[in-house]
């Protein structure tokens, strides 16, 4: 592998090896077209693209502090942002990983989850697997694929050279344009993966011949016979809705994906996902996406006809459909994900109008060129029905996905700051929306008419400017506001109703019998005391503590005395604080006294025989503790609240002895049982306290009831079950650290605008809402997402754009109260078929999980099963009634961008949360996760991914770090075979019965099945497959922000049925497999058609 | 008619007048009717001092060993030296009742020269000593403290605290157990138990919480937490609150021995500091005492049920939430007066009383003590505690400043033994028993109704009454009772010839003795029966003046408290023409022709004191003074109580030894010191030439050695007298014209006032008043009492 010294400079080379998959074109026509969108430093590739140093950067870009990516910059310079996956540069070394290995040893680590390169550089071990051997293990997260090489770093080019000179992905914007964003010439011929669809174009025309011939005379249901004739990619476009300008290459690529719908790859033996350079997404519905999703980049799709004769791997959505077996459906032939071999460079707007945003699941690095990044917002359509009829026909969503404080790609550009000073941000007078670019100057810009209400406002005479000849403000490129569809706006003294709040935490531990005795407690103890350390920095962030079990036990640790005091309130059904001051510090102040105090406290109760928890009255208390100024509420539970207000009983049982005539009340223990904890999280919402729930039990806890309140207060609940002292401290640890490092925010209030004739329907998240416009957010992070419907109260005209305008304030950690402000502008369109063409499936998916989760506990599962069922058929019948009618109701039509809709209604309708054989607890916990999920982490919730692992070491021909994820079937799943299964929150190892004991000694430690612990820590042994294994862990965990639990499943036992209810392409017990459903919902069509 | 000579009064002072019963009454003649019952005036009653110890000079039996006889019921008197014995047949006859007992035969040997020791004559008292302590076969348990501390005082004056604190663990035996609770606007109560961190039990301040909560809350119910029937209780066997094991634990964890928890003790005194809560500009702190005294009161009945054990609170002002409020936390609303109580006015006070009239009836429940050590230059709202207080024999202490000598020293006595010791006991219960015809109205003095209805319980109710049984939580051997008779003769027992020239009554006390074990004391007394219409000089003769003073003082209060718009100083004046009515010797009409029988002489001068004093002049005083006053007033011993009434004085000069004068602004003189003892202070007034000698430090020059002894006798009587009594009184010293001399002039006879102030002898000195002198109120006596 190359390393960035030797990368020539101004050498693009054949730039857009192999690997990228929307290029096409010749590769000397990149240069040309690259310079009307400059590729960013960090287009170079994202892990697992192209074999050559991903982040090779020319060594002239050095690393300018000012310019530090928002994941490396420190607090100040980037947006306040606390830096997600990484402490600052400098400070990165000494800062614990948030998901790093086993707490003792990993938590000196630097970045937690691929912090800053220069960091990472120095110390490798990210999520870390054992302790010792992580430390020794050079590339963990995030390394490209290659990395086998030296101690190739996550984000970084070689250790020496990227600290020294760069950042990768830190460099000044500016300094990218002259480098070769990615990899040397070298990479191109190693990379055996073709481009996604360009390079697979040729290969159509030899293809698609037997499919064509075959399917429909052999089929009764003619899947995927697309109507459109062989070179599926000219022919075009049903939908007669033209692209707008400048889009010329890809007609020719959005036509053939409306019309081969179920397009398989290839060759059937193929790995179903296609492509082995399977990438970071979970799910591929962004397989379809990136044709509509580039067209602004024009060169990039030229550029991956490069390599034109390597259609090996073509990319399946747009490689016909191929059915080989003419009596049967195929199974290997049906839409499934597929994956994004590279990076993309995504600008939001190109040419006065809203780009298609990539899939939310692809790598992809945002230019912020007006709209919004799709990471901050993104829409279900990307045009917006005019009127509320035809929404109503097409069967799909109208939503916004908001999630404020995504986490940004390195290298994107940090959101900026704009400070107006007394004056405060320009505003509509009317609707008080914003100042944003779509706000339109006129009048010489003596007035500007507000894009969402229309209203003409007067320029405030210190903001005039005149206005140039393009009809633009002359200063328009200069100013954030008017040029970005993300700012943040210094936030005035109006938008202050107190001193910004102080970053308070307060930790409340269980210390009951059960909890002491599982060690729940000693594990709760020793990640707080190994994440204070992880803490905002600064006079301003305090801390207090307190433990419960039928009382509750403050402490006041500022005392410098011989003992620290323990305040004991025993008043369970009507709490209050035992002291005014001192029970929340200064983190400086207590710092010792907490971590000392922390050591002794499951000593001190060791002897505990308390099994009652006073868990309502423990919150109530650190709330009183708190109410002051607010803050988060880290609660860790272990039993069932048994005591004080807020109690709850053990209504599971109940349920399970009222079998026979509860079955059809069963969905009534999913909602919280009486109103006390809803009052009082909206009590603790209106005072600015968010409550974060660590669940570390072992029995039922209701958390159908206790999840109110995280879900109410803007906190979520982390789920250990069945906790394991051994296996899940590591897991708390990271979790608690993530929860307090990653970037966030406080006392926030959230409100979305819209333009006329759309108006906000309901806000979906955790939030508490008092008044019907705004949601109130006592804490906002990086990993919550509010979804935001809406409804037409009118029409919109054609031919203009539909605004969208997010605005945020908050508090920052650091104690600046801030606006950010996230505007979107999409057209208008009146054609169905254009709205289909626009859609955006993970993001209708996302919002239909939602919907789903809402729905669970309000009516019987099957009818939620239905719904969900439903929802999939009117929008596929919607689409075959009014977009392809022309085909024959023998075949089964789907939309291009929705073609994975049945694939994931199935998954849906399989998941956790509505399958019937599920714990209540998990199916709570389930809904309380759906509930704030963002759109990249929904699908694969879901449609979780497969990976072997038993193999790693012998894909010679792959260069990602992960493997290609399989299929969802137990075909395959190999007895001889290791595998890893992971949904973002359980990560399920399944070990064969007749692996090769080899395999087991080198990942496990151990050379027989029956050696294998119940409770898995996953180490990391001194061999290749050892190191590997971690590694593709790890590099999940930095993709999901989320540290996994770890689970051994083996046949024949509990946990292997576990495992295998996650085959969602499997038949299951009264549930359909894969085919069987699309033969279900193409009945269904027909049956509605007639 | 003259003011009696004080001189007379003071060889009845020498001896013990109280006796080896410790038993004065009123009268120790008795009218036979209820009639001449009523024309005494003077109510018949007994003050009796049931824990006494007597006075080395009189040669007290030593406790017996054994259980003692008891006569049959319903009488149950026990046997007494005024039985009847018959020794042949083995049978004693009842005083009381005159039921025929036979001795148990472990009383066989009994004949007429082996009497045993209860059957001595002058065994009229005895004391038994019973078994061991209750439910402890071996040792007898230990004293109980239990502090509640008041945080919200300055620095200063929680420093006074933890050093009066310190020096009290430091007298307390090794084995005593020791508890303590701090309270500010929350309630902490300290785990001693505990040695990994200082654990406290916040309690909130302003919610009332019944015992069974506190209970509960601390872990203390051992069958798990009640009152939560939903849930079942988890496996795993009964639960305990905290860290320990057992749930019999509660001991260990609150109430320590001295010996083991001595130190965590000086740690948490060390580290005390006054309440943390802010105090809003124009608000008093927030201070909960009665939720304090509350948990107390709950941790002692949990751990020590039945058990003597003491609640020692020390006050710094007033409780302004929760239960026993008395004043607002608003400072514009001042704490309530005498005024305020009359006119209705005083919003928190019925509530307050209520409550601790609860308190006061659980912590008798338990067998428990409230002592109150109130410090503060503003009320605490000891008129609200009084009835816990007095309910349960607890000690009280009023004094200004917790660095003031009234508290320092007062608080140490508690817990000094030997000489100095109080004699503090517990669990005391009196019963009476009296001869037929004889019934009991009722007990004014620091004790509870046990409600045990019995044949001579009176129909009238004077204290507490309509019982034979009354609990003494805590008595000490000053501790003294006034017992209300009532006569009423059954017509049988009138018939003349089965008359029994004698009555008697019988007192049994039971208590638990300061060195732990149970003990009970029997008090026999015998008295005549008078025919009262023909034998009014024998009624005279057993006439006791100074009990008689005191009885009224006592009762006059207590109808003061009870019946609203009750003119005290009326009811006096008409009582006493009554009395020199129907007692003085007089020509009908002619004022100048009345004169009094010797045992008569002082009661005018009690009276004219009364009137003036403390207890009926409440005016002057602020309720928590006037609860202060009643309470000592209605507990000491008659001769204490009489110094309350009217003080006395003492004059030192160089002409004449010590000497006691009038209490009259006639005795200041230039040349004498006064020491005057007005129980609650004592007063060391210089004349003018005194001081001026003084201040030019003629004493210190050794011609002048005489004088210094003449500055310093006063002083070395006054340490006598501050000595012997609890609590310790005022001690002022002050001059002639100083400012500090309104302690003496105030309860001066003014016989010379500024209206009289020709008459004054050169030296002397003048009180500015308008109130009547004794002269002028002894002449309208006279003219009142001879009218016919």
């Amino acid at each position: 592998m190359a390393s960035p010294e030797q990368q020539p400079r101004q050498q693009p080379a054949p730039p857009f090896a192999a690997q990228n998959p929307t290029a096409q074109g010749p590769p000397g026509a990149l240069p040309a077209a690259r310079s009307g969108a400059p590729p960013p430093a960090a287009r170079p590739a994202f892990p697992g693209s192209p074999p050559a140093p991903p982040f090779v950067r020319a060594p002239t870009a050095t690393a300018a502090p000012s310019a530090a990516p928002p994941f490396g910059g420190p607090p100040g310079a980037v947006s306040q942002q606390r830096p997600p996956f990484g402490g600052p540069p400098g400070a990165a070394p000494q800062q614990a990983l948030p998901f790093g290995g086993s707490p003792g040893v990993a938590s000196r680590a630097p970045t937690p989850f691929g912090g800053p390169p220069s960091a990472a550089s120095q110390a490798p071990p990210l999520f870390g697997g054992s302790p010792g051997l992580a430390s020794q293990a050079p590339p963990t997260l995030g390394g490209p694929p290659t990395a086998t090489a030296q101690s190739s770093l996550p984000f970084g080019g070689p250790p020496v050279a990227a600290a020294s000179q760069a950042p990768p992905f830190g460099g000044p914007h500016g300094a990218a344009s002259h480098t070769p964003p990615f990899g040397g010439p070298t990479a191109v011929a190693s990379q055996p993966a073709p481009p996604m669809f360009g390079g697979s174009r040729p290969a159509f025309p030899g293809q698609p011949g037997p499919m064509t011939a075959a399917s429909p005379q052999s089929m009764p249901l003619n899947f995927g016979a697309p109507q459109q004739p062989p070179p599926p990619f000219t022919g075009q476009t049903q939908f007669g809705a033209p692209r707008p300008g400048g889009q010329l290459p890809f007609p020719a690529q959005s036509a053939p994906a409306q019309q081969l719908p179920f397009m398989g790859p290839p060759r059937a033996n193929a790995p179903a996902f296609g492509p082995p350079s399977w990438q970071t997404q979970g799910a591929g519905s962004g397989a379809m996406q990136p044709p509509m999703g580039m067209p602004g980049i024009p060169g990039m799709q030229q550029n991956t006809l490069g390599p034109p004769g390597t259609p090996t791997m073509p990319y399946s959505p747009h490689a016909g459909t191929q059915v080989s077996t003419p009596s049967k459906i195929d199974p290997t032939q049906i839409p499934r994900p597929m994956t994004e071999g590279s990076v993309i460079i995504y600008e939001t707007r190109q040419g006065g109008q809203a780009t298609i945003p990539p899939a939310a699941s692809s790598e992809f690095i945002v230019k912020d060129t007006g709209n919004c990044s799709p990471r901050l917002m993104r829409c279900t359509v990307n045009q917006i029905p005019c009127t509320g009829d035809l929404l109503t026909t097409s069967g799909m969503p109208l939503a916004l996905m908001v999630q404020p404080f995504a986490l940004p790609h390195p290298s994107e550009e940090p959101i900026q700051l704009v400070d107006f000073g007394e004056m405060g941000p320009i505003r509509c007078s009317r609707c008080k929306a914003y100042i944003n670019p779509f706000m339109k100057f006129v009048d010489q810009g003596r007035h500007f008419i507000c894009n969402l209400c229309g209203f003409r406002n007067d320029t405030p005479r210190e903001y005039m400017c005149n206005l140039g000849p393009d009809g633009r403000r002359r200063d328009a490129d200069d100013r954030p506001e008017l040029c970005r569809g993300t700012v943040e706006f210094v936030a005035t003294k109006e938008f202050l109703v107190r001193d910004p709040m102080p970053a308070v935490y307060f930790f409340l531990i269980d210390v009951s019998m059960n909890s002491i005795q599982t060690g729940a407690t000693a594990a709760a103890c020793s990640a707080i005391a190994q994440a204070i350390s992880d803490l905002p920095e600064g006079p301003r962030t305090m801390v207090g503590i307190a433990t419960f079990d039928s009382a509750i036990h403050f402490y006041s640790l500022k005392r410098a005395q011989q003992q620290p005091l323990m305040l004991i309130v025993p008043d369970v059904q009507d709490v209050y604080t035992p002291l005014q001051t001192d029970l929340i510090l200064p983190v400086s102040e207590c710092r010792e006294n907490l971590e000392q105090l922390l050591e002794s406290i499951p000593n001190m109760f060791e002897n505990n025989r308390v099994a009652d928890s006073a868990f309502g009255a423990a919150m109530k208390a650190g709330f009183l503790a708190i109410k002051s100024t607010g803050g988060k509420l880290l609660v860790f539970q272990s039993v069932l609240p048994s005591l004080g207000v807020g109690s709850l009983s053990a209504r599971e049982a109940e349920g399970r002895a009222n079998v026979t005539t509860g079955d059809k009340e069963a969905h009534k223990l999913l909602q919280p049982v009486d109103n006390t904890l809803k009052t009082m999280a909206l009590e603790f919402a209106e005072y600015q306290v968010c409550v974060d729930l660590f669940l570390t039990t072992q029995a039922y806890v209701d958390i159908a009831s206790i999840s109110v309140v995280p879900q109410t207060t803007g906190g979520r609940v982390y789920y250990y079950y069945p906790f394991s002292a051994l296996s899940d401290p590591a897991k708390l640890f990271n979790d608690l650290r993530w929860n307090i490092s990653r970037p966030q925010g406080f006392e926030a209030v959230m409100r979305v605008r819209c333009s006329q004739g759309l108006q906000v329907q309901d806000y979906f998240g955790n939030f508490c809402k008092r008044v019907p416009t705004d949601i109130d957010l006592p804490a906002i992070d990086s990993d919550k997402t509010v979804m935001v419907t809406f409804k037409h109260d009118d029409k919109l005209q054609e031919n203009t754009e539909c605004g969208f305008q997010c605005a945020l304030l908050y508090t920052t950690v650091y104690g600046q109260r801030r606006i950010r402000v996230i505007n979107l502008s999409l057209s208008c369109t009146s054609l169905l078929s254009s709205l289909f063409r626009y859609a955006d499936l993970e993001t209708q998916f996302a919002s239909f999980l939602k919907q789903a989760a809402n729905g669970i506990p309000a009516s019987p599962l099957p009818r939620t099963r239905d719904e969900a069922t439903n929802t999939c058929i009117n929008i596929l019948q919607s689409y075959r009634k009014h977009c392809a009618s022309v085909t024959s109701s023998g075949q089964l039509i789907l939309p291009e961008a929705l073609k994975l809709l049945p694939l994931y209604t199935l998954a849906l309708v399989k998941s956790v949360g509505l399958r019937t054989d599920g714990r209540l607890d998990e199916r709570s916990y389930w809904m309380s996760l759906v509930s704030s999920i963002s759109v990249v982490l929904a699908v694969p919730l879901v449609f979780p991914r497969l990976i072997p692992i038993h193999d790693l070491t012998t894909r010679a021909d792959d260069d990602s770090l992960i493997p290609s994820p399989l299929m969802l079937n137990s075909e395959n799943v190999q007895e001889d075979g290791v595998y890893l299964l992971e949904n973002g929150e359980d990560g399920l190892i399944y070990v064969g019965n007749m692996v090769n004991p080899a395999t087991l000694v080198q990942i496990f430690g151990v050379s027989s099945l029956a050696a294998l612990p119940v409770q898995l820590v996953l180490e990391q042994f001194d061999n290749e497959l050892s190191r590997k294994v971690n590694e593709v862990v790890n590099e999940i965990r930095r993709q999901r922000c989320s540290y996994l639990r770890l689970r051994l499943c083996r046949r024949g036992e509990p946990s292997g049925d576990f495992f295998r209810s996650f085959l969602i392409e499997d038949k299951a017990p009264g549930v359909f497999s894969y085919v069987e459903f699309l033969v279900h919902v193409h009945r269904q069509i027909q049956s509605k058609m007639t | 008619m003259s003011a009696a000579d004080p001189s007379a009064a003071a060889p009845a002072a020498a001896a013990d007048p109280d006796g080896p019963d410790a038993v004065r009454l009123t009268w120790n003649a008795w009218p036979r009717s209820k009639v001449e019952a009523s024309r005494c005036v003077v109510p018949l009653a007994a003050t009796v001092s049931p824990a006494r110890v007597p006075d080395r000079s009189t040669a007290a039996p030593p406790p017996l060993p054994y259980l003692p006889l008891r006569c049959k019921p319903p009488c149950s008197a026990l046997l007494n030296p005024f039985a009847r014995v018959d020794f042949a047949a083995k049978i004693w006859i009842c005083p009381l009742c005159f039921s025929r007992n036979h001795f148990p035969p472990h009383y066989a040997a009994i004949s007429e020269s082996n009497v045993p020791a209860e059957l001595f004559p002058q065994c009229s008292t005895v004391e038994y000593i019973v078994g061991g302590a209750p439910g402890a076969a071996g040792a007898p348990p230990p004293p109980v403290f239990l502090f509640v501390i008041d945080t919200c005082v300055i620095e200063e004056e929680l420093e006074y605290v933890k050093m009066a604190m310190r020096k009290a663990v430091a007298l307390l035996p090794e084995h005593a157990l020791v508890g303590l609770v701090t309270f500010g606007t929350q309630v902490h109560l300290h785990e001693l138990g505990f040695s990994d961190l200082s654990k406290i039990y916040v309690f909130r301040g302003t919610k009332e919480i019944s015992k069974e909560q506190i209970l509960d809350q601390l872990g203390l119910t051992g069958a798990g937490r009640s009152g939560f029937p939903k849930i079942p209780q988890q496996p795993g066997g009964p639960q305990v609150n905290g860290m320990h094991p057992a749930a019999t634990a509660g001991v260990n964890r609150f109430l320590l021995p001295v010996s083991e928890c001595e130190c965590t003790l000086s740690t948490l005194l060390d580290e005390l500091q006054s309440d943390q809560w802010p105090v809003e500009a124009g608000n008093r702190a927030m201070r909960c005492t009665g939720v304090a005294l509350s948990v107390a009161a709950g941790l002692l009945g949990a751990c020590m049920p039945g058990t003597g054990a003491r609640i020692i609170a020390l006050l710094g002002g007033p409780c302004t939430e929760g239960p026993g409020m008395i004043v607002s936390k608003d400072l514009s609303e001042p704490v309530r007066s005498h005024k305020d109580l009359d006119k209705d006015a005083a919003p928190h006070f019925q509530k307050a009383v209520k409550f601790y009239d609860g308190l006061a009836k659980q912590l008798v429940s338990q067998g428990h003590v409230l002592d109150v050590f109130a410090s503060a230059l503003d009320q605490v709202g000891l008129a609200e505690m009084k009835v816990a207080i007095e309910r349960t024999g607890g000690l009280v202490v009023l004094s200004e400043s917790f660095g003031h000598s009234v508290f320092k020293d007062s608080f140490k006595r508690i817990f000094e033994g030997g000489e100095q010791s109080l004699g503090l006991s517990f669990n005391g219960t009196i019963e009476i028993n009296c001869s037929k015809d004889i019934k009991v109205q009722g007990i004014i003095g620091p004790c509870t109704s046990l409600e045990k209805k019995g044949a001579v319980c009176a129909d009238t109710v004077v204290g507490q009454g309509n019982t034979t049984a009354w609990k003494m939580c805590g008595l000490d051997r000053n501790t003294s009772l006034t017992v209300f008779f009532d006569v009423s003769p059954s017509e049988r027992s009138s018939q003349p010839g089965h008359q029994n020239p004698h009555l008697y009554i019988q007192f049994v006390t039971s208590y638990q003795h300061p060195e732990g074990q149970m003990r009970i004391r029997v008090t026999t007394i015998c008295r005549k029966w008078v025919d009262g219409s023909t034998n009014t000089e024998e009624l005279v003769e057993g006439f006791d003046q100074e009990t008689a003073a005191v009885v009224l003082a006592r009762y006059i209060s207590l109808k003061m408290e009870m019946e609203e718009e009750f003119d005290a100083t009326r009811w006096l004046d008409r009582s006493l023409i009554r009395l020199c009515s129907r007692f003085g010797d007089y020509r009908k009409d002619d004022p100048s022709s009345f004169s009094l029988h010797s045992n008569f002489s002082l009661f005018p001068q009690f009276m004219f004191n009364l009137r003036r004093s403390q207890f009926v002049q409440v005016f002057n005083n602020s309720p928590d003074e006037t609860a202060y006053f009643r309470m000592l007033l209605n507990r000491e011993s008659v001769t204490n109580s009489v110094a309350m009434i009217q003080p006395s004085l003492i004059s030192f000069s160089f002409d004449s030894p010590p000497s006691p004068v009038f209490l009259d602004v006639a005795s200041i003189a230039a040349d004498r010191i006064l020491l005057l003892d007005a129980y609650f202070s004592v007063v060391i007034f210089h004349g003018m030439t005194i001081a001026q000698w003084r201040n030019m430090g003629y004493q210190n020059q050794p011609e002048h050695e005489q004088f210094a002894q003449l500055l310093q006798s006063p002083h070395e009587e006054a340490q006598m007298i501050i000595k012997g009594r609890f609590p310790v009184p005022r001690l002022v010293v002050c001059d002639q014209h100083g400012s500090q001399a309104r302690f003496l002039l105030a309860k001066l006879n003014p016989s010379a006032t500024y209206n009289s102030a020709h008459d004054v002898a050169p030296g002397s000195d003048i009180i500015f008043t308008d109130d009547v002198s004794f002269q002028v109120f002894c002449e309208h006596l006279q003219r009142l009492a001879v009218q016919s």
